[in-house]
């Protein structure tokens, strides 16, 4: 049993769940918000690589997150590092420009390889390495594993949730017969 | 760090999620959907237990799932049939699902949760390399089949949380 191909194998099925959802979807339609507090597609797919690249690459490894060397530029977003989405105000939320579909599909491919290099670089001993966190916790390795891919997974089935909110069942559920006249 | 104290956190965090999004809401929050194509908060909390249970009893333990064994099948209103867990539901069947209390869906989930973690407390990193059947025919690891009950578990979370935002706003929960 290999803990880096369980954690592997989760990252593929989170990666292919929002590939899957933003398939078809315009960019109009990933700004689009159920009603004026809940989030985006396009800001929830955003957060889930922001989440990626923040941890991997800041926290784990100790180096500049692909937001702050290339990505928040190429959004045209804040190059702070802290900017992820977490603790954004209702307002913050307003004011978010959320990416276009090929840009979310663009940085969340360059954190995932991101990720994968890492996931691929651990050794076995290194699970029970304890790391600082930005939380002001301390945690293993393999916790921060499974607290990410938490995250990540739920993110993930929010965006799937939330294109059949606006697609409906699409053919994939059989309908209900017609009313009789 | 053992691949087994990995799925037993993973599962706990997720757990957390559910207690936390389904806390104080009413009978009408926990059945409501929100739109006519869309879950209700109680069906995907229905579903992803009906998915633990009959993953964990049907490929990991071997054991009756507690949706008969226990009867909590009763508890919802529902056949016996193992084989149901609501992936292959029609539009009507979503429709007209009866969510039981909280307490109900939250103790059938407790019940398989329990069986869960037990098996995993038993079993060892090399156990869960064993083959086993796989769906659609060939044959997969049961580290496979954690893999996909952590799937559902979480992105379903996910869901829940959403869903709970949806109808209440921002409440403070999360």
């Amino acid at each position: 049993m290999d803990l880096t191909d369980i954690i592997r194998f989760t990252f593929e099925r989170v990666w292919w769940t929002v590939d899957q959802a933003l398939d078809g979807l315009t960019d109009e339609e990933i700004a689009r918000r159920p009603n004026g507090h809940s989030n985006s597609i396009g800001w929830i797919a955003w957060h889930m690589a922001r989440v990626e690249d923040r941890w991997f690459q800041m926290v784990l490894q100790e180096k500049p997150q692909l937001w702050e060397s290339e990505w928040a530029a190429k959004l045209g977003m804040p190059a702070d590092p802290n900017y992820a989405g977490g603790g954004m105000t209702p307002e913050d939320v307003d004011k978010f420009k959320t990416p276009t579909v090929q840009q979310i599909k663009d940085y969340s491919r360059a954190a995932r390889q991101a990720t994968s290099d890492y996931v691929n670089s651990v050794q076995p001993e290194q699970f029970d390495k304890a790391i600082d966190t930005f939380f002001g916790r301390t945690m293993t390795i393999g916790e921060i594993f499974g607290h990410v891919l938490c995250e990540l997974n739920q993110h993930a089935g929010q965006v799937s949730y939330l294109k059949g909110y606006y697609q409906g069942y699409q053919g994939r559920v059989i309908p209900p017969p017609p009313k009789s006249q | 760090m053992e691949a087994t104290q990995v799925y037993t956190n993973a599962l706990d965090d997720s757990w957390g999620v559910v207690l936390k999004a389904t806390d104080g809401l009413t009978q009408d929050e926990l059945a409501k959907r929100p739109t006519d194509q869309a879950n209700s908060i109680a069906w995907m909390l229905w579903h992803m237990t009906r998915v633990e249970d009959a993953i964990v009893s049907g490929r990991l333990t071997g054991q009756p799932q507690a949706w008969v064994a226990q009867k909590w099948h009763q508890r919802f209103g529902m056949p016996d049939d193992t084989q149901a867990t609501g992936g292959r539901q029609t539009a009507e069947d979503v429709a007209a699902f009866q969510a039981p209390s909280r307490d109900a869906m939250l103790g059938y989930a407790s019940a398989v949760r329990d069986t869960t973690r037990s098996y995993l407390q038993k079993v060892t990193s090399e156990d869960l390399d064993e083959q086993v059947e796989w769906f659609r025919g060939g044959t997969a690891p049961k580290s496979r089949f954690l893999d996909l009950v952590l799937k559902e578990h979480q992105q379903h979370a996910g869901q829940i949380a959403y869903v709970r935002g949806l109808i209440r706003g921002m409440d403070g929960i999360f």
